[in-house]
């Protein structure tokens, strides 16, 4: 028992155990561990490569060596904090640049200890930053954000840049070249087809002239102004003409573009009418809504896509058995547009769930109240209201639908889709650069239509999911809109169980079209190379499912609760990945980790990586959204109770976002593990995945297994979600006897 | 509260060391939270900090918490500079706004928190926790999450979570805000108890000028980010510094005056009265509603009746005269009152007449 | 708090475990083109002959030539095993392959070491077919195929499909077939025609013989051998040639140059090219094209030379880069974009 007050007051002059033991570490694992590797395997060390062994003949990594050496002296001297801060920050900066220096020079792939020493020099400078002042933040979360900036900058910005640079870059000259072939290309766009009779651009100039002089027509009459006839005319003038020329167009410019629209369109359209149905029907159906809204995360992409080929082929079940029809026009556009409207309307519902349960109720009844019907208020009220977050569902739709790789592959009809090139073109065509060229196109229009939805829409949609509860009871929806509504999701519901059942049915049946008699040789099939695939992938997707969670959480964290210089930079470009097509990142990987002292393609772990840096801005969301909820003066009360950031996150952030960071968790995993696009450039002899192996069943004919694994992912990750539902809803509940976080 | 005779008073008292701004500054951006502020806070005494929203109180008791940094000057704790000290090294605790009690913790550990975060041991831990408890007047709670307790009761569990560290100084950040207006009144009477029991410097923000008179040994006034006055609450009522001063402390009629040789003149209406160190010509006089008496004929300042309410204890007046609207608190109209429209004369009580600086 | 760190804990080891890489030696990595069934045979049977431990990662020839030029600078791979001819040339005009003479080259048949000689080692060859659905055919009424001209006959159309020549060896093949037998400009109206026809170009060469056997098209151009494999998986389907003229492909298998375990490459070769091992391709590996070692017993199941009018495709011509990309490019600019 102290009797005399605690001054915890460090002297100035104290040691710096955060100095010595990171300076320590570097020196320790430069000196005892092999710099370099032979090959690609991560264990292939050069022998003769330990720090020790390079002394003599590495000035480079000699240097940086001394550079951890005096950071590690730098703890023990008598100067002031702030000025060893300094002094480390000079002597760490140095360091990691004498790290490169060796590692650009040598050009072999790197060993384990440049990982060590760099990371600890990465450390020192985030310890400097604090112990300098030049940051306010403590040393952990000086380092934090280092480190974070550094692997935000290695494993997103370098590839995006790798990829850029290929497009415009053949064999080390700067050329255009690239760009104009592809340009030219009919795979690319084409809208006059100079071998057909007709002169497409006349037709859809006429077309879109004829639109112009109607819509302007009719404005004429309506409206009896100038100003709204020319902007009518013009507007749908344009409209007609851009609408008609893709139609008429080539290449896969004009399939993605049309796919997307229509996509967007009707998912965002079905959505809101589900949103609506989820938060205003009187009708029992709507609590189907939600476990609905959860399959396309557990459905890797292209699934749907295999089964419109069971039910809606030539042969498919729908088609042909019951209907007696014989058509492809299921396989193409059309096909491709139900599959995507399906995989996609969820996540348009979700978004628009939020904007329709954050209207004020208040309003509808003072219009109400003002003598309007239902329908009067629903357009005159709701629809105001919820436009800024239908215009935000509309183009993440559109995202989706532009980078989607796996339902074009399966059931594109052999035509061009942007995101399906970038892929054909290197394993198809075998060139990279054009592939570059069309992963630079790719991504243009996605970052647009991001930045877009970001600072344009994003700036007038607000909706702030807080979970408490109104106090109005909602208004309920008109009954006859209500029924209408039901009925189309009824029949979206019957699609959808269709469409699994035939993925089960599938699996279990000799040979789906012409002999439905049941087997198990389709799962039997299997073994051994099926399961070993799978086993592989939940492994990969675990391990990849921390790192993202831990690192997106800490990122939601640092861009929440601290100001430094580059935080909005951090911010955007960790969540870049929302926005970069996986083909896009893939052949960025390809590109950027083959050769040099990067090298890490055929390795478990740059699948690892790929993974991390996929699904990390998903974590950084409910991150972000999870530290919203908790009152900031829980954690500064920590910190003058003498907690150090890392002990606070520890033991009050963390308690209070453990539901969040579960469901993190389990989200990165599922979504590795149905993870196609990205990945698909990356799988190894050894390495192989699930969704890789499942579309070269596909490929190969073997629908039956094909059917089989993919009921496997499915049934596994329906599993894995409800376990991780229960266990939430178990921490919530306990934590909802606690107070809440929030006054 | 029954408080105990304990070590840890003894402590506490012992640990009591003076504040000291100097010449601090705190810019957001181009926003000038705290504008060349330097402030003596000596030891052992309540201040609190008093302003309008925005004033820069908190930020100034942030500053002392190393919860913000100073853009300039210098911030001392007892004779140590703990400018570039983080908050864990400055021996200071605070009890916030909503409490900020850890939910998921239950009230023992709450309050041993800080304890476990220096790892003493269990048996200490255990021991001064107790004492922290039984001070504040919390037994048997120990095990109770905080959801469950009171709003006084979790008021307490943050008193006690902050004095259980032995702070040099205690930071009250508008502790009061979330209880109701009677319940109000009894912690702040227990705050003020506790505090001079213990004889710890405390630096208390709240924009509630009551509030802010009732506890406090020294009051200090902000607005915009810089410093109006110190001083006792008596001095800020009786004599503010300026109309700001005047119009925030309680409600204060401010009228144009003409200062002449030991005479003030409102309007038509001469008065004597004198007070030391005001030159002659024009002033502003302040008068409280409560000073004022209403009459009909007679001297006085002449005016006619604009609205009349019966408050009980009280008839409120506002009155049109030649100097600008008055506003009347006459506790001896309870018989009856005035009506509206009714020619009036004002005679204001020279105790309770206070002249403001020229310029202020 | 002390789960998280277990969870990390057991996180980290588990990473461990699957990062664990074993040693170069005794260990030989291999592309492997040819069906998934062949090459999971030849991964179990070649350590039994030999102890050396086989990795292979089945892709497209496309892909195979794509990774070995990404990868030029630090080869992965040590074989590139099967698949059509033409990339493997072209693998070997840009150095990515070496030709080596293995020790049974004699046991070859001459007719495919001739014509592909110094540019890869010949394993098989197979002949370019389409793959029928008589089902779909008797429904609509129509007669089988004969000729390349009669696919480009109105009555099939939308019935048709065949492999993208961009992206698939085989569809080049076809194309370059029909431009042998045709000449160049008669192939290309005759291709136009066609378009009508054909329900989708597929990426893969197999995949036409899948959409066929799926009963999407009726004719589904691919390698006869193909054909054979989905014949046995089930799929209600027959397979035949064009009687003008089809052609063939030589699938080949190559060292890598540069590649991390040499020695291993080359003993897989060499194990590769006796009977005991090609043998494999029919017996468990779903593989039924005619193997390149004379000694080697034909499958009772493979599509037979004697059986087909097979032109004497010239290699050298349309396995130049010249020719491909201009014949490729006119496909592109003037048959695929065509409306339907």
């Amino acid at each position: 028992m102290t009797s005399s007050t605690i001054a915890i007051t460090r002297p100035a002059h104290a040691p710096s155990m955060t100095l010595l033991a990171w300076g320590g570490l570097a020196l320790a694992g430069g000196l005892l561990l092999p710099w370099f590797r032979t090959g690609r395997d991560l264990a292939s060390f050069v022998a003769g490569t330990t720090g020790i062994e390079l002394l003599g003949s590495e000035p480079a990594v000699a240097a940086a060596l001394v550079c951890a050496l005096l950071s590690a002296i730098l703890g023990m001297l008598k100067l002031p904090l702030y000025r060893r801060g300094q002094l480390a920050l000079v002597t760490a900066a140095a360091g990691c640049t004498l790290v490169v220096l060796a590692l650009v020079g040598h050009g072999q792939p790197m060993g384990p200890a440049p990982v060590v020493v760099f990371l600890g020099f990465l450390s020192l400078v985030g310890v400097g930053l604090s112990l300098s002042g030049y940051l306010r933040a403590d040393a952990f979360i000086a380092a934090s954000i280092v480190w974070v900036a550094v692997f935000v900058v290695l494993f997103i910005l370098y590839p995006l840049w790798a990829v850029l640079q290929a497009s415009v870059v053949v064999k080390g000259r700067l050329t255009l070249e690239v760009f104009g072939t592809v340009f030219q290309s009919p795979n690319f766009l084409m809208i006059n087809n100079p071998y057909t009779p007709r002169d497409e651009i006349r037709i859809a100039v006429t077309f879109g002239a004829v639109v112009a002089a109607v819509s302007g027509l009719v404005a004429a009459v309506l409206a009896r102004k100038l100003r709204p006839v020319v902007v009518w005319a013009a507007g749908s003038g344009i409209a007609g003409l851009l609408i008609s020329a893709l139609y008429l167009g080539f290449g896969a410019v004009r399939n993605s573009v049309l796919l997307a629209l229509v996509v967007g369109v009707a998912s965002t359209g079905l959505g809101f009418l589900f949103a609506l149905l989820a938060e205003r029907s009187q009708l029992p159906t709507r609590r189907l809504l939600g476990p609905i809204s959860i399959l396309p995360i557990i459905t890797p992409p292209f699934v749907l896509g295999l089964a419109m080929v069971y039910l809606f082929g030539r042969q498919g079940f729908v088609t042909h058995s019951v209907l007696g029809m014989s058509t492809t026009v299921f396989s193409g556009l059309l096909g491709l547009s139900i599959a995507q409207i399906l995989a996609y309307t969820p996540i348009a519902f979700l978004l628009l769930q939020g904007v329709v349960r954050a209207m004020d109720v208040a309003l509808e009844e003072a219009s109400e109240t003002l003598g309007a019907s239902n329908w009067y208020t629903l357009r005159t009220v709701i629809w105001p209201l919820a436009r800024p977050g239908i215009a935000n569902a509309f183009l993440l739709t559109v995202i989706e639908s532009l980078a989607d790789f796996g339902n074009p592959v399966v059931i594109g009809g052999g035509k061009p889709y942007l995101a399906t090139e970038v892929f054909y073109a290197i394993i198809g065509r075998y060139n990279p650069n054009e592939a570059a060229v069309f992963g630079v196109v790719l991504l243009s229009m996605t970052l647009t239509i991001f930045l877009i939805q970001r600072y344009w829409v994003g700036e007038r949609f607000y909706v702030t999911v807080t979970g408490r509860p109104t106090h109005a009871t909602p208004r309920k929806l008109p009954r006859a809109l209500d029924y209408a509504v039901t009925g189309v999701f009824l029949v979206w519901v019957l699609l959808i169980v269709l469409l699994y059942g035939s993925i089960f049915v599938g699996s279990v049946t000799k040979l789906w079209g012409f002999d439905y008699t049941f087997t198990l040789a389709h799962v039997k099939g299997l073994s051994p190379s099926g399961w070993y695939v799978f086993r592989t992938t939940a492994s990969l997707s675990l391990i990849a499912a921390l790192p993202s969670t831990a690192l997106g959480f800490l990122i939601g964290y640092l861009v929440t609760r601290y100001s430094f210089p580059g935080r909005r930079a951090l911010e955007f470009s960790s969540m870049l990945s929302f926005a970069v097509p996986g083909t896009v990142m893939g052949i960025g990987y390809i590109l950027a980790f083959n050769q040099g002292t990067l090298l890490l393609t055929g390795t478990e772990l740059i699948i690892i990586m790929a993974f991390v840096f996929r699904n990390m801005p998903v974590a950084i969301r409910s991150g972000v959204a999870a530290i919203h909820q908790i009152d900031r003066s829980l954690e500064e009360c920590s910190t003058m109770l003498r907690a150090g950031s890392l002990t606070t996150l520890r033991r009050v952030v963390a308690p209070l976002v453990q539901a969040a960071l579960l469901s993190g968790l389990v989200f990165a995993f599922v979504r590795a593990m149905t993870a196609v696009s990205q990945v698909i450039f990356l799988v190894t002899p050894r390495v192989n995945l699930s969704t890789a192996l499942i579309l070269s069943y596909v490929e190969h004919g073997s629908m039956g297994r094909a059917a089989a694994l993919s009921s496997v992912l499915v049934v596994f990750m329906a599993v894995v979600i409800m376990i991780m539902y229960s266990v939430t809803t178990r921490i919530d509940a306990r934590a909802g006897r606690g107070a809440q976080a929030k006054p | 509260m029954a408080v105990p005779a304990t070590q840890l008073k003894q402590v506490l008292h012992q640990a009591a060391s003076p504040v000291r701004f100097e010449r601090v500054t705190k810019r957001f951006g181009t926003v000038m939270a705290v504008d060349d502020v330097t402030l003596k806070v000596p030891a052992g005494n309540l201040v609190t900090l008093l302003g309008p929203s925005g004033c820069g109180k908190t930020t100034a008791l942030r500053m002392i918490a190393g919860l913000e940094w100073p853009t300039e000057g210098r911030v001392y704790i007892g004779d140590e500079d703990v400018t570039p000290l983080p908050a864990a090294n400055r021996s200071v605790t605070m009890v916030f706004q909503a409490y900020a009690l850890f939910p998921h913790l239950t009230v023992f550990e709450n309050i041993a928190y800080g304890l476990r975060v220096m790892r003493r041991p269990h048996e200490e831990i255990r021991h001064r926790v107790g004492e922290a408890m039984s001070l504040v007047g919390l037994p048997g709670l120990e095990r109770r999450a905080p959801a469950q307790l009171s709003g006084g009761q979790q008021q307490r569990v943050a008193l006690a979570r902050a004095l259980v560290m032995q702070p040099k100084v205690l930071l009250f950040d508008e502790p009061l805000s979330n209880l109701d207006a009677k319940l109000r009144k009894r912690v702040r009477a227990d705050i003020r108890m506790l505090q001079q029991d213990l004889g710890i410097t405390s630096i208390y923000v709240t924009h509630d000028q009551s509030e802010a008179l009732a506890i406090s040994d020294i009051v200090v006034v902000m607005n915009q980010g810089r410093i109006e006055q110190i001083g006792t609450p008596t001095d800020l009522y009786r004599r503010p510094a300026s109309r700001f001063v005047a119009d925030f402390i309680g409600e204060a009629n401010l009228l144009p005056a003409v200062v002449e040789d030991g005479t003030v003149r409102v309007g038509s209406y001469r008065f004597p009265y004198r007070q030391p160190g005001v030159a002659t010509g024009a002033a502003t006089l302040m008068v409280r509603p409560e000073s004022v008496q209403v009459g009909v004929g007679g001297e006085g300042l002449p005016g006619r009746v604009q609205t009349a309410f019966f408050m009980g204890t009280y008839a409120d007046y506002l009155i049109e005269t030649e100097a600008g609207e008055v506003s009347v608190a006459d506790p001896r109209s309870v018989d009856g009152i005035y009506p509206m429209g009714t020619e009036v004369r004002l005679l204001f009580s020279p105790t309770a007449l206070y002249l403001l600086p020229p310029g202020a | 708090m002390k789960r998280f760190l277990l969870a990390g804990l057991v996180f980290a080891v588990a990473g461990l475990g699957v990062v664990q890489a074993g040693p170069a030696p005794g260990r030989v990595t291999v592309l492997c083109v040819p069906d998934l069934a062949w090459c999971n045979e030849i991964k179990a049977q070649f350590p039994r002959a030999t102890g050396i431990t086989l990795d292979f990662l089945r892709m497209s020839a496309g892909e195979a030539l794509t990774r070995l030029r990404a990868e030029r600078a630090n080869p992965i791979f040590d074989v590139w095993f099967g698949g059509t001819g033409d990339p493997q040339w072209v693998a070997s005009e840009e150095g990515l392959t070496e030709f080596f003479r293995p020790r049974n080259w004699e046991e070859l048949r001459p007719e495919l070491r001739e014509v592909v000689a110094g540019k890869y080692i010949p394993l098989y060859a197979g002949i370019l077919g389409w793959a029928l659905n008589p089902r779909l055919l008797r429904e609509k009424n129509l007669p089988e195929p004969k000729t390349w001209k009669d696919l480009a006959d109105p009555r099939y159309r939308g019935l048709v499909s065949y492999p993208n020549p961009t992206t698939s060896g085989t569809g080049y093949t076809m194309l370059a077939t029909i431009v042998q037998v045709y000449g160049e400009r008669e192939a290309f109206e005759l291709l136009k025609r066609m378009h009508p026809n054909v329900a989708e170009y597929t990426r893969a060469g197999t995949a036409p013989g899948v959409l066929a056997g799926r009963g999407e098209v009726a004719i589904g151009v691919t390698f006869n051998h193909e054909s054979v494999v989905q014949i046995l998986r089930g799929f209600p389907i027959t397979y035949g040639s064009a009687r003008d003229g089809t052609g063939q492909e030589i699938g080949g298998v190559s060292l890598v140059k540069g590649a991390p375990n040499r020695a291993n490459g080359i003993a897989f070769i060499e194990w590769s090219l006796t009977p005991e091992a090609q043998r494999l391709a029919s017996e468990a590996g779903e593989s039924y094209q005619i193997p390149s070692n004379t000694r080697t017993p034909v499958s009772r199941l493979s599509p037979r030379f004697q059986d087909f009018n097979v032109i004497k495709y010239d290699f050298v011509r349309f396995g130049s880069a010249e020719v491909r990309s201009r014949l490729l490019d006119r496909w592109l600019k003037e048959v695929f974009p065509l409306p339907k």
